[in-house]
């Protein structure tokens, strides 16, 4: 056995002793990925109102503050693409977390799929239970 | 089918992102000023945003083509 697969037989047997470190990971990582889709879409729905509204001053939510409307809406465009990329960073996240619980379990990552170790749905997942389940 | 609904939402808030963004831009010249700089970097983001959500329907009907594989294996292996 050379160094490098040494190397690579220590980190997965330190791996397998931890698996409850990482399955915890993936945990936090599709909470994360749910709150960022829903900040996503009622930041989505707060801009729409927001877009149709009359007035030269909007009230911003939680701040309490009177801000003129040319203002609001590119720093709510920013909140919105900032969470977006956040959403689409978590699906890498959960991907690599993913595979590594795999390969630490010993199974091919094919073989197990995401939605079985992944305890946190979001709104998405469950618009697809109807056909999950019939 | 389910690619579709799942992408679905997504699609919509950003399609609402890029339209917010297209009338900011035809709504120059900006007053401040300064609101270019930060237009510039919304466009910046907002690329990428769609970007990524391009990528995501193109991997959610890769995902789904798979799992129907799996699923018919399955199927044929152990019947309905």
């Amino acid at each position: 056995m050379n160094r490098a697969d040494s190397r690579r037989k220590t980190a997965r047997e330190f791996q397998s002793e931890h698996i409850d470190w990482l399955y915890a990971r993936l945990q936090a990582i599709t909470r994360a990925q749910g709150r960022y889709l829903w900040l996503l879409l009622i930041g989505g729905l707060y801009t729409f109102a927001v877009h149709f509204s009359a007035g030269t001053t909007l009230k911003v939510p939680v701040l309490g503050l009177d801000v003129p409307r040319v203002l609001v809406e590119p720093f709510a465009l920013l909140f919105l693409c900032l969470m977006a990329l956040g959403f689409f960073g978590t699906f890498e996240a959960t991907s690599f977390q993913h595979r590594l619980i795999a390969f630490v379990v010993g199974m091919d990552w094919r073989q197990l799929p995401v939605h079985h170790i992944d305890q946190n749905e979001h709104i998405l997942d469950h618009l697809m239970l109807p056909r999950a389940s019939g | 089918m389910n690619a579709i609904v799942y992408s679905l939402p997504l699609t919509l808030a950003v399609t609402w992102m890029a339209s917010l963004w297209i009338e900011s831009v035809r709504a120059r010249p900006y007053q401040p000023a300064w609101l270019a700089v930060l237009h510039g970097i919304n466009g910046l983001l907002l690329l990428l945003t769609v970007v990524r959500t391009v990528a995501l329907w193109i991997e959610r009907v890769r995902t789904y083509r798979q799992e129907a594989r799996i699923l018919e294996q399955i199927r044929a292996e152990f019947g309905e």
